[in-house]
């Protein structure tokens, strides 16, 4: 079951494809400087070009939630499973899943970390505690 | 100065679970009694404002035009959301005011509970991956997922509780005991909410807004040539409409929502404040949702959502008598629900709405969102 996988196109693959390096990549404006999420080509402060850059793949949980109840596979088997707004250290935030803790331990404020895991042959970019 | 822009007709169609009600049926159901409300004929329509989910295709309008036979000179497809409607009503203004058309119809039809009916529950993809949410859909994230985020958050930096959550579920059921059409009549108790299966934490199942068949429709006009017509003029004080993003992870944060650019601007507009409003019609998807459009509209100042609906005050007896047909939580929601707010405004206004029926209710202030935390349009009515 991959349909609910990503589509990979031109401006988002360098995400995708490094993460199998467990190496999170974002885009950064090489005129305002500023970085941002999800990937654009152009820079949606100033339309500027922007380039890839590597994150240190760390972050804080800004918002969670547990989901316990969802018809469509592969995630109803999954539950309950854990879905956080993760706000990364270089300061834009990604929606995720903290994994590898009970889902009733995730709290707003916790330190993770990237843990990409292989599903289905795509590398999801998922977060772990951060002391774990 | 331009000529005032009034509502004419509004009506909606049959409500509920009709397994044998089809879309597009319903959306001329709702659009042939809404003419009817305004006295108007079907050939009277020049302007159509209209859009549907994805189950109309590429190009809701032109299929619709096709079922409906008629040919508008004016038309008018935003989709923005659920909150579409407002922002709908906003460019009905103008292309009347500016003579474009000269009476324009809204329609909306959606057979959302069959369709899940005949699905595998809650739960189907909102978008499909390919667009931007291929970076959030992937994980998981369900619609009441992302409106569990945002309560996390308020409940992190406000100190909002479940109660206060639930007191928003209480108060919309209190109103739709007197809603024949309502799916749920029963009254329920903090506790009944509380005590309902969890969703996506901290949201119960009564925490989240019921899954409807049904359409709604109105009809615009401007005020002189309301004269012809044997109905009591509502009149469009003031309208606001705002973007936000499509994704949880661009989410702008409390006190940047896009409900406040739509609400500054529809009260300017309207030369009113939040204390002027007799009656609030606000998109109830979730129970949060209601606390969040009342901090960014001004209702109450922001972080103190919780304890300000906390008293009940938004049942039709209370305070602040909101969504007073019971609102999404518990009269209904075929999926784009912002039409039903003006319907029900104009019933507040024109003095119909029996038991519900606020005491010489003169304003009504509508606040339709979209999508995730998308979009925001405010819409402020009036009558004389």
């Amino acid at each position: 079951m991959t349909e609910h996988l990503p589509i990979v196109d031109g401006e988002s693959a360098p995400f995708w494809e490094s993460l199998a390096e467990q190496r999170l990549m974002l885009k950064w404006c090489t005129d305002c400087g500023r970085p941002h999420f999800y990937p654009r080509v152009f820079c949606p402060y100033c339309w500027s070009a922007t380039e890839w850059r590597q994150a240190a793949g760390t972050g804080t949980v800004f918002a969670t939630t547990t989901v316990r109840t969802i018809g469509l596979e592969p995630f109803h088997s999954r539950t309950p499973y854990n879905i956080s707004i993760v706000e990364l250290d270089e300061g834009p935030r990604m929606l995720t899943n903290v994994i590898d803790v009970d889902v009733d331990e995730v709290q707003i404020g916790l330190r993770v970390r990237l843990q990409a895991q292989l599903e289905s042959g795509f590398w999801m970019p998922r977060f772990v505690p951060a002391g774990g | 100065m331009a000529e005032r822009v009034v509502i004419v007709g509004a009506a909606a169609s049959d409500s509920g679970y009709l397994p044998q009600r089809t879309p597009l049926e319903l959306h001329v159901e709702a659009a042939a009694r809404a003419l009817a409300d305004a006295g108007l004929q079907k050939d009277d329509i020049d302007g159509l404002f209209s859009t549907g989910d994805h189950r109309y295709g590429m190009m809701p309008p032109v299929v619709l035009c096709e079922y409906m036979g008629i040919h508008p000179r004016y038309v008018d497809g935003t989709n923005v959301g659920g909150g579409a409607w407002e922002f709908m009503v906003r460019h009905a203004v103008g292309a009347l005011q500016s003579g474009l058309c000269s009476v324009a119809l809204l329609s909306y039809g959606a057979n959302s509970r069959t369709t899940m009916a005949n699905s595998n529950g809650p739960g189907e993809r909102f978008t499909p991956a390919g667009t931007p949410t291929a970076y959030e859909d992937p994980f998981g994230l369900t619609l009441p997922s992302r409106a569990a985020l945002v309560a996390s958050r308020h409940m992190h930096e406000f100190g909002t509780t479940s109660e206060h959550l639930a007191a928003v579920a209480v108060a919309m059921r209190t109103n739709a005991q007197h809603n024949p059409d309502a799916m749920y009549r029963k009254p329920i108790t903090i506790d009944d909410v509380l005590s309902s299966r969890m969703i996506t934490d901290p949201l119960h199942l009564l925490d989240c807004c019921v899954v409807s068949d049904g359409g709604g429709a109105l009809v615009l006009t401007t005020e002189s040539r309301a004269r012809d017509v044997d109905r009591q003029p509502v009149f469009v004080l003031g309208t606001g409409e705002a973007i936000a993003t499509e994704t949880m992870a661009g989410w702008s944060e409390f006190g940047r929502m896009a409900a406040e650019q739509s609400g500054r601007e529809a009260f300017a507009m309207a030369g009113l404040v939040p204390a002027d409003i007799d009656t609030l019609q606000l998109y109830d998807a979730f129970t949060i949702n209601v606390i969040l459009q009342l901090e960014a509209l001004g209702f109450c100042p922001l972080g103190e959502g919780g304890e300000f609906v906390a008293d009940g005050k938004l049942a039709f007896d209370g305070a602040l008598p909101t969504n007073t047909d019971g609102g999404a939580l518990s009269s209904n929601h075929p999926g784009m629900r912002g039409i039903f707010l003006m319907i029900e405004a104009v019933r507040q206004l024109r003095g119909e709405a029996g038991v519900v029926q606020v005491p010489n209710a003169r304003t009504a202030l509508c606040n339709g969102t979209g999508g995730p935390f998308s979009s925001s349009g405010t819409v402020i009515l009036g009558v004389a």
